[in-house]
C-alpha cells in the first residue's frame, strides 16, 4: 500500500499533522508512538476497542465450562464423600470462577491479537525503529498523486523527515 | 484367585461405567441415600473382545470386585461398640489387628490409650480404631477420591489412587490414619494375597492407611480380628440395620437396647462427624482400671 | 488529589513535613525525555561479574534443593521432619509463603492499575515478574509434599482409561485450579505488558541473533495507534480479571485449612486474613528486591524515595489488617468458649510455640508500626531491613498456622512436637535458589522497569518550548526538579 510517512520529534507537531491530514481526507492515517498519548488518540478519533466482547464471551464460556466439567465428572465417576451431594454446586462455583478468569483472560489476549493484527511476521512499510525510541510517526495511505500534498502537509506541520513509500 | 494389576484396572474401568450408568438419580446426601437397590450388572469386555454382562466380574477369592469394594456389602450398616467398663487395656486387639494386617511395628491401627475425663474421675482404657464416620472429614478432602465411604458404612483407602498428600490425615480429628513414610517391607504372605482396599496390603510407599473394620471379614460374615480376639468381651460388632451386635464369645444383643441401657455415646460427637463406633461408659467396671492391675506395655499413657 | 512533590521551605530547627505522594502522580523530574529512558533502562541489561556470581549462588542453592528432593523421593517422604499428627510441615508452610509473595505483584500490577495509583508505574514490572516466579516456586511445593510425587497428575482432570478423576469437593483440587489459573493469567499479564518493551529492545538491538529472537518475542509490535488502543483495553480487562483472581487464590489456599475441623483452622476469618497477609508478605519481598536493584542498576531516579514511601504506606496498611486478625484470634479463643480452641491457643502463645508466636507478632505487627514515621518510610536502609524481618515473620506466620494446630489437636494423646530435618531446610533453600535463578535471568534479559509506561508519565517533547510539563489535557504541570527524595 503506497503512502507517505513523516517522523516528528514533537507531540504537538504530530497532532497537528494528523488533524491537517484528516481535513484533507487523503486516506487512512496511522500514527506510531513510543507510548500511548491521549492527544494522539483524540486526533485519530477511533471508536471503542472491540476487545471487550472477547472478554465477555470468553468469561461466559469459561464459567460455563468450569461448572460443567466439575458436574459432569462428578456424575461420570460418582465419588461418594460424606455429607455432600454428588454434584454440589456451591464448591463448584470455585471452578466456575477460576475458569471464567482463565478463559476470559486468554480470550482477551486473543482479542488483542486479532484486533491489532499481531503477531505479524514482517514489518510493514513506513515503520521505523525510532518510533519506539522517542519520535512520533504519522503514516497516511494515499495514491502517488496525493503524495505531494501529503508530504507538504507533513513538512509544514514540522516533520523532521518525510518519505514516500510504496 | 489372585487378581493381576491389569485385571484390576480393567475391572475398574468397567465398574466405573456401571456406576455411571446407574447414577441417574442424584440424591442430595450421597452417603445416606445412595441407594442399595442401585446395584447394576456390570458390562465386561472379555479377552476375546466380546461384551458380556456379569455381576461377579473379577471377584477375588475373598473380598469383592473393585465395584463391590467401592460399594460395600449391600444392605449392611456395620457398627462397633466398645465397652470401656470391660476393657482392661491388654492390647490383644492391637496385636491381632497388626498381625492380620501385617502392620509394621511403627504404627497401630487400633490404639489403646489411658484416659481420664477430669482430675477427680477414675482413669480408664480407651481403644481407638477408625470411627468410620458417617460424615467423614477425611473423604471430603481427598483430592483424588482415593478414600471413600461405602454403603455399608465403612471408610476405606485405595492405595493405588492415593498420592500421599496427607490431607485426610490432617483433616481427621481423631488421628486415626497412619502413613507409609518409607519403603515398606511387605512379607511374602502379604504379597501373595494381592492388593485390595478391603485389607490394605501389600503396602506402598507414600500412601495413607488405617483401620478398615476388616471389610473382607465382614463380607464373609465374620467378626473383625480385634473383636474376635478380645478376651474381655469388651468389643461388639454388628449390623445397624439388623440392630444386632456380637462379641467374641458369640453373644448377640440388640444394638439399640445395649446403647440405651448402658448410655452409649460417641467420641467427640460435638464435631459432627457421626462416628460409627459407640462407647459404653466405664462405670460398674468389670475389668480392672488402669493402675489396679498390671497394665499392658503396649498401652499408651495419656499425655505422653 | 494531584499532590505533587513540592517541598516546603526548610526552616532551621523545625521538622520538615514532606508532601503526600502516595495517591496520584509521582513525577520523575530527573528523567528528561524518551531517549533517556531507553538508554538508561536498556543499559541495565549488560551482564556483570556480580550478576554472574549471584546467578551462580542461586543455582548452587537450587542444586542443594534438587539433591535433597532426589534423596526424599528415593527414601520416602519420611525423611522430612513429619511427626504425626503433624502431617503438614515446612513444604506446606513454604507453599503458602511463596503463593503469598506472588500476591503483592498482582496487587501492584493489576489492583493499583485499576485504582490509578501512579506510584505503581516504575515498580510493577519487577513485582509482576516476582509474582510469576513466586507462583512457579509455590506450585512445586504441593508436589514436593506428596508421598508419591510421581502420581501428581492424578490431580488434573483429563480423560484417561483408568477413570481416575479428581474429587472436586476437595480443597486441594480447588487449589490446583486456582494456582494453574493464577500462573497462566499472571504470566500472560506479564508478557502482554512486556510486548511493547520487547519491541523497544528489538529496535535498539545491534546483535542480529538477539534481534531476531526479540523480533519473534515482540510479535511484530510496531507501536501503531491501533495496537495501543486495543492494548490499553486488553490490559485493563486483564487487570480487571486479575483483581478478583488474586483475592480468590489465597482465599482458596486458606480453605485448605479452614475446611478441616482442627482447632485454629476451622474459622471463617481465614480468607481475608490470608489475603491481607499475602499482600503484606509480598510487599516485603518487593522491598527486598527493589531496594538493592535500584541501587545496583542505578535506577534511583526511577524508583524514587517517593515510590518507596507510597509502597511503604501500603505495607503499613496491610500490616494493620494482619495485626487486627491476630488480635481477633485472641477474642475467638476466649469468646468461642471451645475448650479445644482455648487450649490450643494457650499452647501456641505461651506454651510450646511461644517463640514462633513472638517472632510473628514482632515482625508482622510491631516492627511495621515504625512505618507511621515518614522519616523511616523514606529511609531505604530501614525499609530493606524491615522487609527482611517481614519475610521472616510471614514465613513464621504460616508456621504458626500449620504446626501448632496440628501438634495440639483435641486429645492429649495427639499432642506432639515438630522439628524439620536437613531435607526440609535444603528444599527450603532450594526454593529460594529456584526463585532467585529465574529472577536473575529475568533482570538481565528483559527490562525491569516498564519502558513504555515510564514514557507515559514523563512530559513529551513539544514544538513550543514549555518550561514545565504538560498533561494529557494540555494543562501545565508545575513540578520542581529539586524535590527532596527524587534523587536520593
Amino acid at each position: 500500500m503506497p503512502g507517505v510517512i513523516g517522523a516528528f520529534h514533537e507531540l504537538d507537531a504530530a497532532v497537528h499533522a494528523i488533524e491537517e491530514l484528516k481535513q484533507k481526507r487523503l486516506g487512512e492515517v496511522t500514527v506510531y508512538t513510543p507510548t500511548p498519548r491521549h492527544e494522539l488518540e483524540h486526533a485519530i478519533g477511533a471508536g471503542p476497542s472491540p476487545v471487550r466482547r472477547f472478554t465477555l464471551i470468553g468469561g461466559f464460556c469459561g464459567a460455563t465450562f468450569g461448572y460443567w466439567i466439575a458436574t459432569w465428572i462428578s456424575d461420570y465417576w460418582p465419588l461418594v464423600v460424606g455429607g455432600k451431594a454428588i454434584a454440589s454446586w456451591v464448591p463448584y462455583t470455585i471452578f466456575g470462577f477460576e475458569m471464567m478468569v482463565l478463559i476470559g483472560g486468554l480470550s482477551t489476549v486473543v482479542g488483542l491479537f486479532i484486533n491489532s493484527r499481531v503477531p505479524r511476521l514482517t514489518m510493514t512499510v513506513g515503520y521505523d525503529p525510532r518510533f519506539s525510541h522517542g519520535d512520533y510517526g504519522v503514516w497516511v495511505e494515499c495514491t502517488p498523486a496525493d503524495a505531494v500534498t501529503a508530504e507538504s502537509v507533513l513538512r509544514e506541520s514540522g516533520a523532521v523527515e518525510v518519505r514516500s513509500e510504496r | 484367585m489372585m487378581m493381576r494389576r491389569r485385571d484390576f484396572l480393567k475391572a475398574g474401568v468397567v465398574a466405573a461405567g456401571g456406576i455411571a450408568a446407574g447414577a441417574t438419580v442424584r440424591p442430595a446426601i450421597a452417603t445416606e441415600e445412595k441407594g442399595t437397590s442401585e446395584h447394576p450388572a456390570t458390562l465386561a469386555l472379555t479377552a476375546e473382545g466380546e461384551l458380556v454382562v456379569s455381576s461377579t466380574l473379577g471377584r477375588a477369592a475373598a473380598g469383592g470386585s473393585p465395584d463391590e469394594v467401592r460399594r460395600g456389602v449391600p444392605g449392611r450398616r456395620w457398627v462397633m461398640v466398645i465397652d470401656l467398663a470391660a476393657c482392661d487395656g491388654c492390647g490383644k486387639c492391637t496385636d491381632a489387628c497388626s498381625k492380620s494386617h501385617f502392620v509394621p511395628s511403627d504404627r497401630e491401627f487400633i490404639r489403646v490409650f489411658k484416659m481420664r475425663d477430669s482430675p477427680t474421675a477414675a482413669p480408664y482404657w480407651f481403644p481407638r480404631p477408625c470411627f468410620h464416620c458417617d460424615d467423614p472429614p477425611c473423604t471430603r478432602v481427598c483430592p483424588v477420591g482415593a478414600t471413600f465411604k461405602r454403603q455399608d458404612g465403612i471408610v476405606l483407602i485405595d492405595a493405588e489412587r492415593c498420592i500421599g498428600c496427607r490431607f485426610c490425615m490432617a483433616a481427621c480429628p481423631f488421628s486415626a490414619r497412619v502413613f507409609n513414610w518409607s519403603r515398606p517391607e511387605n512379607s511374602p504372605a502379604a504379597k501373595a494375597r494381592g492388593y485390595s482396599p478391603e485389607w490394605g496390603y501389600p503396602r506402598r510407599v507414600g500412601t495413607a492407611e488405617k483401620c478398615d473394620f476388616c471389610a473382607d471379614m465382614a463380607r464373609e460374615g465374620k467378626l473383625p480380628h480385634c473383636v474376635s480376639r478380645c478376651s474381655m468381651d469388651a468389643m461388639w460388632f454388628g449390623d445397624e440395620n439388623e440392630d444386632a451386635v456380637t462379641n467374641a464369645s458369640g453373644q448377640t444383643v440388640r444394638l439399640t437396647t445395649l446403647l440405651r441401657d448402658r448410655a452409649g455415646y460417641r467420641f467427640l460427637e460435638e464435631l459432627g462427624t457421626k462416628p460409627r463406633v459407640y462407647y459404653l461408659p466405664p462405670d460398674n467396671r468389670s475389668a480392672p482400671a488402669p493402675g489396679e492391675a498390671s497394665a499392658s506395655p503396649r498401652a499408651k499413657g495419656a499425655g505422653h | 488529589m494531584a499532590t505533587l512533590a513540592r517541598p516546603l521551605p526548610e526552616e532551621k530547627g523545625k521538622r520538615v513535613m514532606r508532601p503526600n505522594i502516595a495517591t496520584a502522580d509521582v513525577q520523575l523530574p530527573a528523567v528528561r525525555d524518551y531517549e533517556q529512558v531507553d538508554r538508561e533502562i536498556i543499559g541495565t541489561l549488560h551482564p556483570t561479574v556480580a550478576w554472574f556470581m549471584g546467578l551462580g549462588v542461586a543455582i548452587f542453592f537450587l542444586l542443594i534443593g534438587i539433591a535433597a528432593w532426589c534423596y526424599q523421593i528415593y527414601s520416602g517422604v519420611g525423611v522430612a521432619g513429619y511427626n504425626p499428627p503433624v502431617m503438614w510441615g515446612v513444604y506446606i508452610i513454604t507453599f503458602v509463603f511463596w503463593i503469598g509473595i506472588g500476591h503483592a505483584g498482582t496487587l501492584i500490577s493489576a489492583i493499583l492499575y485499576l485504582f490509578r495509583a501512579g506510584f505503581r508505574t516504575t515498580i510493577y514490572r519487577c513485582a509482576e515478574a516476582m509474582t510469576v516466579f513466586a507462583v512457579m516456586t509455590a506450585g512445586l511445593f504441593p508436589i514436593l509434599h506428596l508421598g508419591r510425587p510421581w502420581k501428581f497428575f492424578y490431580l488434573i482432570p483429563y480423560p484417561n482409561w483408568r477413570y481416575i478423576w479428581p474429587q472436586f469437593k476437595s480443597p486441594l483440587i480447588w487449589d490446583v485450579f486456582a494456582i494453574l489459573t493464577y500462573l497462566t493469567i499472571s504470566s500472560t499479564f506479564l508478557y502482554v505488558g512486556l510486548v511493547p518493551d520487547i519491541a523497544v529492545l528489538r529496535d535498539r538491538e545491534t546483535n542480529p541473533v538477539r534481534k531476531r529472537m526479540l523480533s519473534v518475542l515482540s510479535l511484530g509490535w510496531r507501536n501503531s495507534d491501533r495496537e495501543w488502543r486495543h492494548f490499553a483495553r486488553a490490559y485493563l480487562f486483564l487487570a480487571a480479571l486479575s483483581t478478583p483472581l488474586v483475592l480468590s487464590v489465597h482465599s482458596v489456599v486458606s480453605f485448605d485449612f479452614a475446611m478441616a475441623l482442627t482447632p485454629g483452622w476451622h474459622t471463617t476469618i481465614f480468607p481475608p486474613y490470608f489475603v491481607a497477609g499475602a499482600i503484606f508478605s509480598g510487599l516485603g519481598m518487593v522491598f527486598t528486591i527493589i531496594i538493592p536493584l535500584r541501587r545496583f542498576f542505578g535506577l534511583k531516579h526511577y524508583v524514587t524515595i517517593n515510590h518507596l514511601d507510597a509502597a511503604a504506606k501500603l505495607a503499613l496498611f496491610t500490616s494493620l489488617i494482619v495485626g487486627c486478625a491476630y488480635m481477633s484470634e485472641w477474642f475467638v479463643a476466649w469468646f468461642s468458649g471451645s475448650e479445644f480452641e482455648k487450649a490450643f491457643f494457650a499452647n501456641r502463645i505461651w506454651g510450646q510455640w511461644w517463640w514462633a508466636s513472638a517472632i510473628l507478632y514482632t515482625c508482622n505487627m510491631v516492627l511495621p508500626l515504625s512505618l507511621f514515621s515518614q522519616r523511616l518510610r523514606r529511609n531505604p536502609t530501614w525499609l530493606f531491613m524491615l522487609s527482611l524481618t517481614i519475610n521472616i515473620g510471614m514465613w513464621f506466620e504460616r508456621f504458626v498456622i500449620v504446626v501448632p494446630s496440628l501438634s495440639h489437636e483435641f486429645e492429649p494423646w495427639q499432642w506432639t512436637s515438630y522439628r524439620p530435618t536437613w531435607v526440609d531446610y535444603s528444599i527450603l533453600a532450594g526454593s529460594f535458589g529456584w526463585f532467585s535463578m529465574w529472577f536473575m535471568l529475568f533482570i538481565k534479559q528483559l527490562p525491569v522497569i516498564a519502558i513504555s509506561e515510564v514514557k507515559e508519565i514523563i512530559p513529551p517533547k513539544l514544538r513550543r518550548r514549555h518550561e514545565h510539563g504538560i498533561d494529557a489535557s494540555g494543562h501545565h504541570l508545575e513540578f520542581e526538579p529539586s524535590t527532596p527524595g527524587e534523587y536520593d
